[in-house]
């Protein structure tokens, strides 16, 4: 099964810098267009695999109280940034990056910054649970946004290769694709988190517990993964 | 009605750990494609000395790998240019063993750092090309392994096949046998999920286990 993934990533991988040189050949935006799908597709195949923030995603949606379209937003926000910052990255920012083939396209820096603030979010979160404070608004989109600061490679790289070939703008047709890809898997997982933890809610209210109780017992739960998760990576 | 949504509602948050579960499971997350070929080199006693390997990368990590490293800005790559490319990223393999891990009876062989290596572009296209000895010449056995693969799965080396694989100065009776991808059982793709997402080197534990995400060779020396 893994086999099949990598291999059909790979093709439309090929197939998408294919048509980025043919476009940088023949200008043709109509063939450009054709590939949009596939970008599509490729975005949400990509975005199952690990990493891409879904661990912390589903972490901090665990405990926060937001509701379902807020949720997918903190998704959006989250596969937005996770690509902008690689589009940023290529535009201006190549000093930042790693340039070898074992860590291509990684930004040492920014993925410590990442961390470090995931981590600090957590203990917000953790310090509240035990304070009993409530949530500020805004706060998830901020996960969201620290979360993506891990600039996504293989942007990165079709943006490079689009900059090279003199047609930038098929780099960010490519990355807009990119971006919806990423942003429907990240969502799901968004929603399967929230839909889950309001069915826990309903059911810890019938039996009597207070989902005040609750919610507090689920913030602390959130804040200490995300404790977890942030330091980990940093070590 | 209302019990039916409960129920459908508490099979969901039961179902809930095992659909995230499959979400980061699906543990590939290859960022770099190498069309990969290996020759595998013996001596004049019918011991291996060393394995050339040659990756040539995707367009797109090319595009990025290439980009500033055009000095004297001429539109060309010199020699110069390229092998400075080339030394950075065989500095870099180091921490990963070259991605090339051989071993007896499961125990690994230890390789010295490559002193022969080179860079080239052709097609829009990078190719590393390293020689990488042997620390002490080994004579191939039947419970000899040679794995080709980035533990951190980043980059997939992929070989076409048996065609893919040479040797020099192979005995007489001696061939080697390619072994594709096999895939991973489902205990090391959880363990490999669980690994933050950018941790780059595996535990030992896990090295072995995610060796058969790559291609490997044996050896038929009768």
């Amino acid at each position: 099964m893994m086999q099949v993934l990598v291999d059909l990533q790979r093709w439309v991988y090929e197939s998408i810098t294919g048509y980025l040189g043919a476009f940088s050949q023949s200008g043709d935006w109509l063939a450009l267009g054709t590939v949009l799908p596939l970008g599509i597709v490729f975005g949400a195949v990509h975005a199952l695999t690990p990493g891409h923030g879904k661990t912390v995603l589903a972490s901090y949606l665990v405990g926060s109280r937001l509701a379902l379209m807020r949720s997918v937003a903190v998704a959006g926000t989250l596969a937005g940034t996770h690509v902008a910052s690689a589009v940023l990255l290529a535009l201006v920012g190549a000093p930042l990056l790693s340039r070898t083939i074992t860590g291509a396209g990684r930004s040492d820096m920014l993925e410590d910054v990442s961390r470090g603030l995931i981590a600090a979010i957590g203990l917000w979160l953790l310090v509240r649970a035990l304070a009993g404070r409530k949530h500020v608004h805004g706060e998830g989109l901020m996960v969201g946004f620290v979360t993506g600061l891990v600039p996504c490679p293989l942007t990165l790289f079709v943006m490079f290769l689009a900059i090279s070939r003199g047609v930038p703008e098929a780099g960010l047709t490519f990355a807009l694709a990119m971006l919806i890809g990423i942003s429907v898997t990240l969502s799901a997982v968004a929603a399967a988190v929230t839909l889950g933890r309001e069915t826990v809610a309903q059911w810890a209210d019938r039996h009597g517990q207070s989902i005040d109780r609750l919610a507090r017992v689920l913030d602390g739960i959130s804040g200490c993964l995300l404790i977890v998760i942030g330091i980990r990576s940093l070590l | 009605v209302r019990s039916f949504w409960t129920s459908a509602g508490r099979a969901f948050a039961a179902t809930l750990p095992c659909l995230l579960g499959l979400a980061t499971t699906a543990s590939a997350h290859p960022h770099v494609f190498a069309d990969a070929t290996a020759e595998i080199r013996f001596d004049d006693e019918g011991r291996i000395v060393s394995v050339r390997n040659s990756w040539r990368f995707d367009k797109a990590f090319t595009a990025f790998a290439i980009d500033g490293i055009d000095k004297d800005d001429d539109g060309t790559y010199s020699r110069t240019e390229l092998d400075t490319l080339a030394a950075e990223n065989i500095e870099s393999l180091a921490d990963f063993d070259y991605f090339t891990r051989l071993t007896v009876a499961g125990k690994p062989v230890p390789f010295r750092a490559p002193a022969q290596y080179r860079g080239e572009i052709s097609d829009g296209r990078f190719q590393l090309t390293f020689d990488l000895p042997l620390s002490d010449p080994a004579k191939p056995s039947p419970d000899m392994s040679l794995s080709i693969s980035d533990p951190q799965y980043y980059v997939t080396v992929d070989f076409a096949g048996e065609a893919a694989i040479r040797t020099e100065n192979a005995p007489a009776g001696c061939r080697t046998v390619f072994h594709p991808p096999q895939g991973a059982d489902a205990e090391t793709v959880a363990l490999l999920s669980m690994l933050a997402p950018d941790q780059r080197e595996l535990p030992p534990e896990l090295k072995d286990a995610a060796s058969r995400l790559g291609s490997r060779i044996t050896f038929d020396c009768s």
